[in-house]
């Protein structure tokens, strides 16, 4: 448990970088018919920010408890996994769309919506539980 | 210097890179990532304290228009963390 804070305070004080701030960017991409390669890339790091939070959690919280971080577990893991690896299929998908435009934009289409719903969603059920999670 | 200390050491030297265009330099991102390649499955083992900075690597450097090959490793490395989720997943 306190190595899993320490690591959550890690989590949070890298959220200074670049590719962590992008939460908080996230929200800022507007819902526009095509993407820049920079607005794949943020959702991308945002999805990715959101995963690793997520593994951290299910492996500190294989099962719930009666009380602390691991308590909403049995509600929590039922949403997360299946969350997770459906935004693992768009993102790989979105990123390779935007490699391939070489350097022009995408259009923002269901993937998109798809990466940006799965995000949002995880990020509030975290946060519903207790779970620290990066800005 | 171990790792853990090593690894993040990494971040911020490409991150340096990246603000000032070194990046993008020919050959760049393929030195990176002979260096950081070999590391992967120790930071795998580490993942709560060097997944966040093994992503913010990979990050960093997708976005530094790799080369083909170069964007196939960054993509066999991403496949690795994402492999650390889904073995967090199955467990019980």
């Amino acid at each position: 448990m306190r190595r899993f804070i320490i690591i959550a305070a890690l989590a949070l004080g890298l959220g200074g970088c670049a590719e962590l701030q992008t939460l908080s960017e996230l929200s800022s991409v507007a819902q526009t018919a095509a993407l820049s390669p920079k607005a794949v890339f943020i959702g991308a790091n945002a999805f990715d920010a959101i995963e690793i939070t997520a593994t951290n959690y299910l492996d500190q919280c294989p099962r719930a408890t009666p009380t602390g971080l691991c308590y909403g577990a049995d509600k929590v893991r039922p949403v997360i996994i299946p969350a997770i690896r459906s935004g693992i299929i768009v993102r790989r998908k979105l990123v390779a769309a935007a490699r391939a435009a070489g350097g022009g934009p995408i259009a923002a289409g269901a993937d998109w919506s798809t990466l940006r719903a799965v995000t949002a969603t995880i990020k509030d059920i975290l946060a519903q539980y207790g779970v620290p999670v990066g800005q | 210097m171990d790792i853990i200390t090593y690894l993040p050491t990494i971040l911020a030297l490409v991150q340096q890179l990246g603000q000032l265009g070194g990046l993008t330099l020919p050959g760049v991102v393929g030195k990176v990532l002979d260096i950081v390649e070999p590391l992967v499955p120790l930071a795998v083992k580490e993942f709560q304290t060097l997944g966040p900075v093994l992503r913010n690597i990979i990050g960093a450097l997708q976005q530094a228009n790799p080369t083909d090959d170069d964007w196939a490793r960054l993509s066999a490395m991403e496949d690795q963390l994402d492999a650390a989720f889904e073995a967090s997943a199955v467990q019980q």
